[in-house]
């Protein structure tokens, strides 16, 4: 049940991100997807979506190279260093991973695909800013809104995932 | 002593073979990877096409809604022109079709090789990125229709001419990538309209204007002279305006002599890449040869 519904999520995500894309909103949806895959039921989940994530995204979009397996692997990567790392389970803290992932989740693959010239750095850069600052916001709800469904298809939580890690370290 | 040795290389061996087997892994991934990427790119673009299709389905309907708030003697009235349009525009096929067919019946007299026929696809662009924004899009349409890597992809300018937009450089079952005239992938053979020199248009560098380079050193190059497609490669029509020389500076010539042996001028595109959204593929009739 688990697969299915990050499989079905992880469609509805990459076709809303290809969509933001076509009409020129590049806001990464796709790393706020792995990380909450990778911090609710695991590393393998959240590795495991890595490269059907890049391969959907990127060569829907026309690149030559799934640029995009950059940042999803540093997103990974940072939820389980959160999970592991991190006491606190407030909601709120959520703004820090909010803010923080659309920059490391979609900022390298930018610079791959469009090239190391100043212009792109700095377009890049400040997409990657003006999306974190949107993801700060976001990122609780997304979280809030992904749990609702979860937990009506019986699966875990973001909430439990947090208890979950205390008991085994136990 | 001697039993903890045999383990140190025991563990020195099995790090040895981890590592070996790490270094082919990458070795294989590398040999393997443009086949592999190509593969991919391939069945993702077709899996997630009936997705994005539905999206392009949903756009138009709001499109269509949209229009119908309009009042119904103004909707009248552009339908009305429409008509007139197509039935302007289908006489002259009908007569098109006509010197086709005397073109044809001469070259045949004249033992000369068929001219290549072209069949207009229509598309919509269902993917584009902000990184890549003026270089690559992806359309809705690929294989099954007719489509071949290759294939010249035009689209309307903002008169509403149909002018160059790029080239087809990928394609799968029901998608095709296509790279414009502002990407590196795309190299054109272009004629100067006024003069008749042919020369190849490509862009050197990213993100910079393209260059036409290799035309004649003896030719007479004007500021604002249209190129147009020159109709050497087969898989592209000729006579398709391309872009327009542009000028280097008050009093110096819009052309560049390099070497001694060639010519190359700066050149704007005429297509409004930013705000294209459906473009009309040429592909061959009885595919590209």
């Amino acid at each position: 049940m688990r697969f299915t519904y990050l499989f079905v999520t992880l469609i509805i995500f990459v076709v809303a991100q290809i969509s933001l894309r076509a009409i020129g909103i590049n806001f990464p949806l796709l790393p706020l997807l792995i990380f909450y895959a990778a911090y609710t039921y695991g590393p393998l989940f959240g590795f495991g979506l890595v490269i059907p994530a890049a391969f959907l995204l990127d060569f829907n979009c026309g690149w030559s190279h799934p640029w995009s397996i950059s940042g999803f692997l540093l997103v990974a990567g940072f939820a389980v260093f959160w999970i592991q790392r991190i006491e606190s389970d407030s909601l709120l803290l959520l703004a820090i991973p909010g803010f923080l992932i659309p920059i490391i989740g979609d900022f390298p693959q930018n610079l791959f695909a469009g090239g190391f010239s100043g212009d792109n750095i700095l377009n890049s850069g400040a997409d990657a800013l003006a999306n974190g600052v949107l993801g700060a916001v976001l990122f609780p709800f997304w979280i809030i809104i992904l749990d609702f469904f979860g937990k009506r298809l019986g699966l875990k939580t973001y909430g439990e995932a947090k208890e979950r890690i205390k008991k085994e370290n136990l | 002593m001697n039993l903890d040795m045999n383990d140190e290389n025991l563990k020195g061996k099995k790090i040895y073979r981890i590592l070996l087997l790490i270094f082919l892994g990458i070795i294989l991934l590398v040999a393997v990877y443009a086949s592999l990427r190509r593969t991919a790119a391939r069945f993702s673009r077709d899996f997630m096409s009936p997705f994005l299709r539905t999206v392009t389905i949903t756009e138009n309907e709001a499109f269509y809604a949209a229009q119908m708030t309009k009042p119904k003697k103004q909707l009248a009235a552009e339908v009305q022109m429409l008509q007139e349009q197509n039935l302007v525009l289908e006489s002259k096929n009908h007569a098109l079709q006509a010197l086709q067919e005397e073109n044809r019946s001469l070259r045949a007299l004249l033992k000369l090789p068929d001219a290549p026929e072209f069949i207009p696809v229509t598309a919509e662009i269902s993917g584009r990125t902000a990184a890549q924004w003026r270089e690559r899009f992806v359309i809705n349409r690929g294989w099954s229709d007719g489509i071949r890597v290759g294939n010249a992809v035009v689209a309307p300018d903002d008169a509403g001419n149909i002018v160059m937009a790029g080239r087809v450089i990928e394609v799968s079952g029901g998608t095709a990538v296509v790279a414009t005239v502002f990407s590196g992938d795309c190299r054109l053979s272009v004629m100067v309209e006024t003069d008749k020199s042919i020369g190849g248009m490509e862009v050197l560098n990213e993100k910079s204007l393209p260059v036409v380079r290799y035309l004649p050193v003896a030719g007479k190059y004007q500021d604002h002279a249209k190129l147009l497609t020159s109709g050497i490669a087969d898989d592209t029509p000729s006579g398709i305006p391309v872009a327009t020389i542009t000028p280097r500076g008050k009093d110096l010539p819009p052309e560049v002599i390099r070497d001694q042996l060639y010519t190359e001028v700066n050149v704007s595109p005429l297509i409004r890449i930013d705000s294209v959204r459906t473009v009309v593929v040429f592909t061959r009739k009885g595919g590209n040869k």
